[in-house]
Protein backbone atom coordinates (compact mmCIF):
# COMPACT_ATOMS: atom_id res chain seq x y z
CA UNK A 1 0.00 0.00 0.00
CA UNK A 2 2.80 2.44 1.34
CA UNK A 3 4.74 1.66 -2.35
CA UNK A 4 1.54 2.98 -4.63
CA UNK A 5 1.09 5.62 -2.45
CA UNK A 6 5.03 7.50 -2.66
CA UNK A 7 4.35 6.05 -6.34
CA UNK A 8 1.58 8.64 -6.85
CA UNK A 9 2.74 11.34 -4.21
CA UNK A 10 5.81 11.54 -7.05
CA UNK A 11 3.76 11.29 -9.68
CA UNK A 12 1.26 13.95 -8.27
CA UNK A 13 4.25 16.54 -7.58
CA UNK A 14 5.45 16.66 -10.71
CA UNK A 15 1.88 17.01 -12.13
CA UNK A 16 1.45 20.31 -10.03
CA UNK A 17 4.88 20.95 -10.73
CA UNK A 18 4.40 21.45 -14.66
CA UNK A 19 0.25 23.24 -14.15
CA UNK A 20 1.92 26.05 -12.03
CA UNK A 21 4.87 26.43 -14.63
CA UNK A 22 2.22 26.54 -17.35
CA UNK A 23 0.22 28.84 -15.50
CA UNK A 24 3.45 31.36 -14.50
CA UNK A 25 4.30 31.43 -18.53
CA UNK A 26 0.45 31.29 -19.94
CA UNK A 27 -1.61 33.42 -17.24
CA UNK A 28 -1.48 36.73 -16.61
CA UNK A 29 -1.18 36.54 -12.36
CA UNK A 30 -1.20 39.17 -10.54
CA UNK A 31 2.31 39.71 -9.03
CA UNK A 32 0.97 37.91 -5.75
CA UNK A 33 -0.19 34.97 -6.84
CA UNK A 34 2.70 34.46 -9.57
CA UNK A 35 5.32 34.69 -6.15
CA UNK A 36 3.26 32.20 -4.36
CA UNK A 37 3.17 29.98 -7.30
CA UNK A 38 6.51 30.24 -7.56
CA UNK A 39 6.83 29.63 -3.97
CA UNK A 40 4.93 26.52 -4.13
CA UNK A 41 6.94 25.25 -7.56
CA UNK A 42 10.30 25.83 -6.03
CA UNK A 43 9.05 23.60 -2.75
CA UNK A 44 7.61 20.87 -5.09
CA UNK A 45 10.66 21.08 -6.80
CA UNK A 46 13.09 20.38 -3.62
CA UNK A 47 10.53 17.45 -2.61
CA UNK A 48 11.19 15.66 -6.35
CA UNK A 49 14.79 16.18 -5.98
CA UNK A 50 15.06 14.46 -2.79
CA UNK A 51 12.86 11.94 -3.92
CA UNK A 52 15.24 11.26 -6.90
CA UNK A 53 18.10 11.03 -4.84
CA UNK A 54 16.37 8.92 -1.96
CA UNK A 55 16.81 5.49 -3.31
CA UNK A 56 19.19 3.02 -2.39
CA UNK A 57 17.80 0.02 -5.01
CA UNK A 58 18.08 -2.68 -2.76
CA UNK A 59 16.26 -6.18 -4.73
CA UNK A 60 13.98 -7.72 -1.69
CA UNK A 61 12.32 -10.98 -2.23
CA UNK A 62 8.52 -10.92 -1.48
CA UNK A 63 7.36 -13.54 1.66
CA UNK A 64 4.25 -14.46 1.80
CA UNK A 65 3.93 -15.54 5.38
CA UNK A 66 1.53 -18.57 6.71
CA UNK A 67 -0.42 -16.51 9.04
CA UNK A 68 -1.14 -13.91 6.14
CA UNK A 69 0.22 -10.83 5.50
CA UNK A 70 3.64 -10.34 3.44
CA UNK A 71 7.34 -9.85 4.03
CA UNK A 72 10.62 -8.92 2.02
CA UNK A 73 13.56 -9.96 2.89
CA UNK A 74 16.78 -9.18 1.33
CA UNK A 75 17.39 -11.13 -2.01
CA UNK A 76 21.44 -11.21 -2.35
CA UNK A 77 21.13 -14.00 -4.47
CA UNK A 78 22.47 -14.04 -8.19
CA UNK A 79 23.46 -10.50 -8.29
CA UNK A 80 27.14 -9.66 -9.68
CA UNK B 1 -1.33 -49.48 -31.91
CA UNK B 2 -1.28 -46.20 -33.75
CA UNK B 3 -4.54 -45.19 -35.92
CA UNK B 4 -4.78 -41.97 -38.26
CA UNK B 5 -7.68 -40.25 -39.06
CA UNK B 6 -9.82 -37.25 -38.76
CA UNK B 7 -11.90 -36.73 -36.09
CA UNK B 8 -15.82 -37.05 -36.28
CA UNK B 9 -18.64 -36.87 -33.62
CA UNK B 10 -16.47 -35.78 -30.99
CA UNK B 11 -17.79 -34.81 -27.69
CA UNK B 12 -15.99 -34.24 -24.33
CA UNK B 13 -18.31 -35.75 -21.65
CA UNK B 14 -19.13 -34.36 -18.02
CA UNK B 15 -17.15 -36.57 -16.93
CA UNK B 16 -13.95 -35.74 -18.40
CA UNK B 17 -14.34 -38.39 -20.85
CA UNK B 18 -13.68 -38.03 -24.58
CA UNK B 19 -15.73 -40.08 -27.14
CA UNK B 20 -15.53 -40.11 -31.20
CA UNK B 21 -15.09 -41.80 -34.39
CA UNK B 22 -11.80 -41.95 -36.49
CA UNK B 23 -12.54 -42.15 -40.59
CA UNK B 24 -11.06 -42.36 -43.48
CA UNK B 25 -12.69 -42.43 -47.08
CA UNK B 26 -13.51 -45.96 -46.20
CA UNK B 27 -14.04 -46.57 -42.60
CA UNK B 28 -14.94 -45.75 -39.06
CA UNK B 29 -13.20 -46.56 -35.57
CA UNK B 30 -15.07 -45.48 -32.57
CA UNK B 31 -12.69 -44.73 -29.63
CA UNK B 32 -12.74 -43.64 -26.10
CA UNK B 33 -10.23 -41.29 -25.08
CA UNK B 34 -10.78 -41.93 -20.74
CA UNK B 35 -9.94 -38.66 -18.74
CA UNK B 36 -7.37 -40.36 -16.65
CA UNK B 37 -5.42 -40.65 -20.03
CA UNK B 38 -7.02 -37.57 -21.62
CA UNK B 39 -6.37 -34.44 -18.86
CA UNK B 40 -2.44 -34.63 -20.51
CA UNK B 41 -3.85 -33.27 -23.57
CA UNK B 42 -2.45 -29.32 -24.41
CA UNK B 43 -4.75 -29.14 -27.29
CA UNK B 44 -8.71 -29.39 -27.50
CA UNK B 45 -9.50 -32.17 -29.90
CA UNK B 46 -12.83 -31.39 -32.26
CA UNK B 47 -14.16 -32.59 -35.39
CA UNK B 48 -12.50 -32.54 -38.77
CA UNK B 49 -9.35 -32.71 -37.07
CA UNK B 50 -6.20 -34.97 -38.22
CA UNK B 51 -5.31 -37.16 -35.61
CA UNK B 52 -2.91 -39.78 -35.26
CA UNK B 53 -4.17 -42.10 -32.19
CA UNK B 54 -2.70 -44.65 -29.66
CA UNK B 55 -4.83 -47.63 -27.94
CA UNK B 56 -5.48 -50.57 -27.66
CA UNK B 57 -8.22 -52.24 -29.31
CA UNK B 58 -11.16 -53.35 -26.99
CA UNK B 59 -15.02 -54.69 -27.67
CA UNK B 60 -17.71 -52.58 -26.07
CA UNK B 61 -19.57 -55.21 -24.86
CA UNK B 62 -22.86 -53.72 -24.51
CA UNK B 63 -23.13 -53.39 -27.68
CA UNK B 64 -20.34 -56.13 -29.53
CA UNK B 65 -18.61 -52.82 -31.35
CA UNK B 66 -15.29 -52.54 -31.54
CA UNK B 67 -13.71 -49.67 -30.21
CA UNK B 68 -10.02 -47.94 -29.57
CA UNK B 69 -9.12 -46.90 -25.98
CA UNK B 70 -6.89 -44.03 -26.53
CA UNK B 71 -4.17 -43.31 -24.54
CA UNK B 72 -2.00 -40.86 -26.51
CA UNK B 73 -3.41 -38.24 -29.07
CA UNK B 74 -1.18 -35.96 -31.61
CA UNK B 75 -2.65 -33.82 -33.73
CA UNK B 76 -1.57 -34.72 -37.68
CA UNK B 77 0.77 -32.98 -39.72
CA UNK B 78 1.40 -29.83 -37.13
CA UNK B 79 2.79 -29.79 -33.80
CA UNK B 80 0.95 -30.61 -31.32
CA UNK B 81 1.94 -27.41 -29.28
CA UNK B 82 1.75 -25.06 -32.38
CA UNK B 83 -1.54 -26.35 -32.62
CA UNK B 84 -2.83 -26.04 -28.76
CA UNK B 85 -0.99 -21.97 -28.88
CA UNK B 86 -3.15 -21.44 -32.06
CA UNK B 87 -6.65 -23.10 -30.10
CA UNK B 88 -5.47 -20.93 -26.90
CA UNK B 89 -4.95 -17.61 -29.14
CA UNK B 90 -8.38 -18.32 -31.10
CA UNK B 91 -10.44 -18.77 -27.63
CA UNK B 92 -9.00 -16.04 -25.34
CA UNK B 93 -9.01 -13.43 -28.01
CA UNK B 94 -12.77 -14.48 -29.00
CA UNK B 95 -13.32 -13.80 -25.23
CA UNK B 96 -11.86 -10.40 -25.45
CA UNK B 97 -8.47 -10.93 -23.16
CA UNK B 98 -6.42 -9.46 -25.76
CA UNK B 99 -8.39 -6.42 -26.35
CA UNK B 100 -6.31 -3.30 -27.00
CA UNK B 101 -8.74 -0.96 -24.85
CA UNK B 102 -8.59 -3.13 -21.71
CA UNK B 103 -4.85 -2.72 -22.21
CA UNK B 104 -3.63 -0.40 -18.99
CA UNK B 105 -1.05 2.34 -19.16
CA UNK B 106 2.35 1.62 -16.66
CA UNK B 107 2.53 4.28 -14.22
CA UNK B 108 4.88 6.94 -15.27
CA UNK B 109 7.04 6.97 -12.01
CA UNK B 110 7.13 3.43 -10.30
CA UNK B 111 8.25 3.14 -6.60
CA UNK B 112 8.08 -0.51 -6.45
CA UNK B 113 8.88 -3.21 -9.24
CA UNK B 114 7.81 -6.24 -8.73
CA UNK B 115 9.34 -9.36 -10.46
CA UNK B 116 8.24 -12.32 -11.67
CA UNK B 117 10.95 -15.01 -12.73
CA UNK B 118 13.19 -17.48 -11.96
CA UNK B 119 16.09 -16.29 -9.10
CA UNK B 120 19.29 -17.94 -10.83
CA UNK B 121 19.27 -16.82 -14.86
CA UNK B 122 20.31 -13.99 -16.61
CA UNK B 123 16.56 -12.54 -16.85
CA UNK B 124 16.65 -11.96 -13.22
CA UNK B 125 20.41 -9.84 -13.40
CA UNK B 126 19.92 -8.34 -16.98
CA UNK B 127 16.46 -6.19 -15.13
CA UNK B 128 18.20 -5.84 -11.87
CA UNK B 129 21.22 -4.12 -13.48
CA UNK B 130 19.52 -2.28 -16.05
CA UNK B 131 17.05 -1.00 -13.00
CA UNK B 132 19.78 0.01 -10.81
CA UNK B 133 21.33 1.99 -13.68
CA UNK B 134 18.47 3.66 -14.85
CA UNK B 135 16.50 4.89 -11.80
CA UNK B 136 18.39 4.36 -8.31
CA UNK B 137 15.10 5.32 -6.11
CA UNK B 138 12.99 2.26 -7.73
CA UNK B 139 12.40 -1.06 -5.49
CA UNK B 140 12.61 -4.09 -6.95
CA UNK B 141 10.98 -6.92 -5.61
CA UNK B 142 11.25 -9.94 -6.42
CA UNK B 143 9.03 -13.29 -6.30
CA UNK B 144 11.27 -15.73 -7.66
CA UNK B 145 9.25 -18.86 -9.63
CA UNK B 146 10.60 -22.03 -11.56
CA UNK B 147 10.09 -20.83 -15.42
CA UNK B 148 9.76 -24.03 -17.23
CA UNK B 149 8.51 -27.90 -16.38
CA UNK B 150 6.11 -29.18 -14.63
CA UNK B 151 4.38 -26.74 -11.79
CA UNK B 152 6.39 -23.45 -13.60
CA UNK B 153 3.02 -22.00 -15.12
CA UNK B 154 1.40 -22.83 -10.78
CA UNK B 155 4.44 -20.93 -9.72
CA UNK B 156 3.73 -17.76 -12.14
CA UNK B 157 -0.04 -17.61 -11.40
CA UNK B 158 0.72 -18.02 -7.34
CA UNK B 159 3.46 -15.30 -7.70
CA UNK B 160 0.92 -13.24 -9.99
CA UNK B 161 -1.62 -13.35 -7.48
CA UNK B 162 0.66 -12.47 -3.95
CA UNK B 163 1.25 -9.32 -6.07
CA UNK B 164 -2.04 -8.87 -6.33
CA UNK B 165 -2.72 -9.36 -2.54
CA UNK B 166 0.37 -7.55 -1.19
CA UNK B 167 -0.64 -4.55 -3.10
CA UNK B 168 2.87 -3.04 -2.88
CA UNK B 169 4.26 -3.01 -6.49
CA UNK B 170 3.35 -0.51 -9.06
CA UNK B 171 4.11 -2.27 -11.91
CA UNK B 172 4.83 -6.24 -12.70
CA UNK B 173 7.73 -7.76 -15.03
CA UNK B 174 7.14 -11.58 -15.76
CA UNK B 175 9.04 -13.31 -17.67
CA UNK B 176 12.07 -15.59 -18.45
CA UNK B 177 15.50 -15.53 -21.11
CA UNK B 178 15.41 -17.13 -24.20
CA UNK B 179 14.57 -20.96 -25.09
CA UNK B 180 12.90 -23.46 -27.32
CA UNK B 181 8.99 -23.59 -27.74
CA UNK B 182 9.04 -26.65 -24.83
CA UNK B 183 11.32 -24.02 -22.58
CA UNK B 184 8.63 -21.50 -22.52
CA UNK B 185 5.29 -23.46 -22.40
CA UNK B 186 4.70 -22.19 -19.03
CA UNK B 187 4.28 -18.69 -20.19
CA UNK B 188 1.54 -20.13 -23.06
CA UNK B 189 -0.83 -21.89 -20.63
CA UNK B 190 -3.85 -20.62 -19.88
CA UNK B 191 -3.95 -19.93 -16.10
CA UNK B 192 -1.34 -18.00 -16.83
CA UNK B 193 -2.82 -16.32 -19.39
CA UNK B 194 -5.80 -15.42 -16.79
CA UNK B 195 -3.65 -14.26 -13.80
CA UNK B 196 -2.28 -12.05 -16.05
CA UNK B 197 -5.65 -10.62 -17.57
CA UNK B 198 -7.04 -10.87 -13.64
CA UNK B 199 -3.70 -8.83 -12.24
CA UNK B 200 -4.79 -5.41 -10.17
CA UNK B 201 -1.14 -4.33 -10.79
CA UNK B 202 -0.11 -3.88 -14.98
CA UNK B 203 2.15 -6.46 -15.85
CA UNK B 204 4.89 -6.35 -18.97
CA UNK B 205 5.63 -9.79 -20.50
CA UNK B 206 9.27 -10.09 -21.38
CA UNK B 207 9.64 -13.62 -22.64
CA UNK B 208 12.55 -15.19 -24.65
CA UNK B 209 13.85 -13.28 -26.97
CA UNK B 210 12.76 -10.71 -30.03
CA UNK B 211 11.17 -13.02 -32.08
CA UNK B 212 9.18 -15.28 -29.29
CA UNK B 213 5.38 -14.51 -29.17
CA UNK B 214 3.70 -16.07 -26.37
CA UNK B 215 0.17 -15.95 -24.94
CA UNK B 216 1.36 -13.93 -21.83
CA UNK B 217 2.58 -11.23 -24.59
CA UNK B 218 -0.41 -10.89 -25.97
CA UNK B 219 -2.49 -10.65 -22.89
CA UNK B 220 -0.29 -8.57 -21.14
CA UNK B 221 -0.68 -4.99 -20.60
CA UNK B 222 2.59 -4.41 -22.43
CA UNK B 223 4.78 -6.69 -23.97
CA UNK B 224 8.56 -6.30 -23.92
CA UNK B 225 10.42 -7.66 -25.97
CA UNK B 226 13.07 -9.32 -23.55
CA UNK B 227 13.91 -9.29 -20.37
CA UNK B 228 16.04 -5.99 -20.34
CA UNK B 229 13.59 -4.12 -22.48
CA UNK B 230 11.22 -4.56 -19.74
CA UNK B 231 13.15 -2.96 -17.37
CA UNK B 232 13.55 0.08 -19.70
CA UNK B 233 9.94 0.27 -20.40
CA UNK B 234 9.08 0.40 -16.60
CA UNK B 235 10.79 2.71 -15.17
CA UNK B 236 12.53 6.18 -16.30
CA UNK B 237 15.48 7.22 -16.37
CA UNK B 238 16.19 9.43 -13.15
CA UNK B 239 18.93 11.65 -14.67
CA UNK B 240 16.37 12.80 -16.99
CA UNK B 241 13.53 13.24 -14.45
CA UNK B 242 16.14 15.39 -12.87
CA UNK B 243 17.25 17.34 -15.82
CA UNK B 244 13.24 17.67 -16.20
CA UNK B 245 12.94 19.05 -12.79
CA UNK B 246 15.76 21.29 -13.32
CA UNK B 247 13.84 22.81 -16.54
CA UNK B 248 10.97 23.21 -14.62
CA UNK B 249 12.76 25.35 -12.18
CA UNK B 250 14.43 27.51 -15.12
CA UNK B 251 11.04 28.78 -16.47
CA UNK B 252 9.59 29.77 -13.16
CA UNK B 253 12.71 31.80 -12.33
CA UNK B 254 12.39 33.30 -15.21
CA UNK B 255 8.64 34.43 -15.25
CA UNK B 256 8.48 35.23 -11.79
CA UNK B 257 12.02 38.04 -13.10
CA UNK B 258 10.61 39.37 -15.56
CA UNK B 259 7.00 40.37 -13.22
CA UNK B 260 9.47 41.51 -10.35
CA UNK B 261 11.35 43.51 -13.50
CA UNK B 262 8.15 44.82 -14.80
CA UNK B 263 6.92 45.66 -11.08
CA UNK B 264 10.00 47.20 -10.47
CA UNK B 265 9.54 49.85 -13.83
CA UNK B 266 5.82 50.70 -12.14
CA UNK B 267 7.99 51.64 -9.13
CA UNK B 268 10.44 53.21 -10.66
CA UNK B 269 7.66 55.62 -12.73
CA UNK B 270 5.59 56.67 -9.56
CA UNK B 271 9.76 57.53 -7.56
CA UNK B 272 10.26 59.71 -10.34
CA UNK B 273 7.57 62.48 -8.34
CA UNK B 274 9.31 61.60 -5.00
CA UNK B 275 12.87 61.94 -6.43
CA UNK B 276 15.24 61.58 -3.04
CA UNK B 277 18.31 60.21 -4.63
CA UNK B 278 18.52 58.67 -1.09
CA UNK B 279 15.28 56.37 -2.03
CA UNK B 280 16.07 55.57 -5.37
CA UNK B 281 19.77 53.99 -4.40
CA UNK B 282 17.68 52.23 -1.63
CA UNK B 283 15.30 50.49 -4.23
CA UNK B 284 17.95 49.63 -6.53
CA UNK B 285 19.29 47.74 -3.77
CA UNK B 286 16.44 46.26 -3.30
CA UNK B 287 16.06 45.28 -6.77
CA UNK B 288 18.98 43.42 -6.56
CA UNK B 289 18.40 41.03 -3.27
CA UNK B 290 15.32 40.26 -4.79
CA UNK B 291 16.50 39.14 -8.05
CA UNK B 292 19.24 37.25 -6.33
CA UNK B 293 16.45 35.60 -3.98
CA UNK B 294 14.43 34.28 -6.63
CA UNK B 295 17.40 32.74 -8.07
CA UNK B 296 18.68 31.90 -4.88
CA UNK B 297 15.25 29.58 -4.23
CA UNK B 298 15.95 28.09 -8.10
CA UNK B 299 19.52 26.60 -7.10
CA UNK B 300 17.93 25.50 -3.66
CA UNK B 301 15.35 23.78 -5.83
CA UNK B 302 17.81 22.23 -8.35
CA UNK B 303 21.00 21.73 -5.38
CA UNK B 304 18.52 19.57 -3.43
CA UNK B 305 18.35 21.52 -0.19
CA UNK B 306 16.24 19.30 2.02
CA UNK B 307 18.56 19.33 4.40
CA UNK B 308 18.77 22.79 4.80
CA UNK B 309 14.93 23.84 4.70
CA UNK B 310 15.40 25.89 7.24
CA UNK B 311 17.02 28.58 5.05
CA UNK B 312 15.07 27.83 2.22
CA UNK B 313 11.92 29.21 4.44
CA UNK B 314 13.74 32.73 5.16
CA UNK B 315 14.62 32.85 1.34
CA UNK B 316 10.41 32.50 1.07
CA UNK B 317 9.74 34.82 3.68
CA UNK B 318 12.21 37.37 2.54
CA UNK B 319 11.15 37.30 -1.17
CA UNK B 320 7.30 37.83 0.30
CA UNK B 321 8.29 40.42 2.14
CA UNK B 322 10.55 42.22 -0.49
CA UNK B 323 7.45 42.28 -3.09
CA UNK B 324 6.61 45.89 -4.30
CA UNK B 325 3.29 45.02 -5.47
CA UNK B 326 2.42 43.87 -2.12
CA UNK B 327 0.94 46.94 -0.84
CA UNK B 328 -1.03 47.72 -4.22
CA UNK B 329 -2.27 44.51 -3.93
CA UNK B 330 -3.39 45.22 -0.40
CA UNK B 331 -6.14 47.93 -2.19
CA UNK B 332 -3.90 50.73 -2.06
CA UNK B 333 -3.43 53.23 -4.40
CA UNK B 334 -1.04 55.70 -6.07
CA UNK B 335 -2.30 59.23 -6.99
CA UNK B 336 -0.53 61.04 -9.04
CA UNK B 337 -1.43 64.49 -10.91
CA UNK B 338 -0.79 65.58 -14.76
CA UNK B 339 2.76 65.76 -14.52
CA UNK B 340 3.27 62.58 -12.45
CA UNK B 341 4.10 64.42 -9.05
CA UNK B 342 2.68 61.89 -6.47
CA UNK B 343 -0.24 63.58 -4.15
CA UNK B 344 0.23 63.23 -0.74
CA UNK B 345 -2.06 66.31 0.40
CA UNK B 346 -5.57 67.23 -0.83
CA UNK B 347 -4.35 70.96 -0.92
CA UNK B 348 -2.03 69.69 -3.67
CA UNK B 349 -4.76 69.39 -6.16
CA UNK B 350 -8.10 71.92 -6.54
CA UNK B 351 -11.00 71.13 -7.92
CA UNK B 352 -11.70 69.47 -11.47
CA UNK B 353 -8.27 68.67 -11.96
CA UNK B 354 -7.28 65.31 -13.82
CA UNK B 355 -5.16 62.71 -11.87
CA UNK B 356 -3.95 59.40 -12.48
CA UNK B 357 -4.21 56.48 -9.87
CA UNK B 358 -1.96 53.94 -10.20
CA UNK B 359 -3.50 50.48 -8.90
CA UNK B 360 -2.24 46.68 -8.47
CA UNK B 361 -3.25 46.01 -11.61
CA UNK B 362 -3.40 48.82 -14.19
CA UNK B 363 -4.10 52.95 -13.74
CA UNK B 364 -6.86 54.93 -13.99
CA UNK B 365 -7.80 58.70 -15.36
CA UNK B 366 -9.69 60.55 -12.73
CA UNK B 367 -11.07 64.10 -11.71
CA UNK B 368 -11.06 65.87 -8.43
CA UNK B 369 -15.30 66.54 -7.63
CA UNK B 370 -14.41 68.09 -4.37
CA UNK B 371 -11.81 68.83 -2.04
CA UNK B 372 -11.29 68.00 1.22
CA UNK B 373 -8.72 69.70 3.01
CA UNK B 374 -6.62 67.80 5.89
CA UNK B 375 -7.73 70.30 8.63
CA UNK B 376 -11.46 69.11 8.08
CA UNK B 377 -10.41 65.51 8.01
CA UNK B 378 -9.25 63.63 11.39
CA UNK B 379 -6.53 62.15 9.62
CA UNK B 380 -2.99 63.60 9.33
CA UNK B 381 -2.15 64.52 5.60
CA UNK B 382 1.48 62.60 6.66
CA UNK B 383 -0.88 59.41 7.14
CA UNK B 384 -2.85 59.42 4.29
CA UNK B 385 -1.57 55.63 3.10
CA UNK B 386 -0.08 55.88 -0.28
CA UNK B 387 3.19 56.43 0.89
CA UNK B 388 4.63 53.78 -1.22
CA UNK B 389 8.67 54.20 0.18
CA UNK B 390 8.27 52.91 3.41
CA UNK B 391 7.07 49.29 2.74
CA UNK B 392 10.36 48.03 1.19
CA UNK B 393 12.13 50.60 3.37
CA UNK B 394 10.74 48.71 6.55
CA UNK B 395 12.75 45.45 5.21
CA UNK B 396 15.55 47.11 3.59
CA UNK B 397 18.03 46.42 6.89
CA UNK B 398 17.40 42.28 6.83
CA UNK B 399 17.28 41.59 3.00
CA UNK B 400 19.50 39.52 1.20
CA UNK B 401 22.93 39.41 2.21
CA UNK B 402 22.30 38.45 5.99
CA UNK B 403 21.01 35.13 5.71
CA UNK B 404 22.52 33.70 2.44
CA UNK B 405 22.85 29.46 3.36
Amino acid sequence: MSASKKEQDFARIMVRLEEIVTSLEDEQLPLEGSIELFNEGVELAIAARAKLEAGENKVRRLIEKLEGGFELEEFTGDRD
Amino acid sequence: MWVEGEISNFTHHRSGHMYFSLKDESSTLRCVFFKQNNFRLQFEPESGMKVLAFGELSVYEPSGQYQLKVVRLKPFGVGELQLAFEQLKQRLEAEGLFDPERKRQLPAFPVTVGVVTSDTGAAVRDIISVISRRCPPARIVLCPVRVQGEGAAREIVGALEAFGRWGGADVLIVGRGGGSMEDLWAFNEELVARAIYNSPVPVVSAVGHETDYTIADLVADVRAPTPSAAAELVVPEAAELAAGIRALTGRMTRVVRDELERAWQQVDSCERGLSPRRLAARLDDQRRSLSSLVRMMAACANTNLAANASSWNSLRRELSALNPAAVLERGFAVARGGDGTVIHNAQQVTRGQALKLLLARGELDCRVEKVYPAASSPAESSNIPPRFNHIPHARQQQSGRGSKP
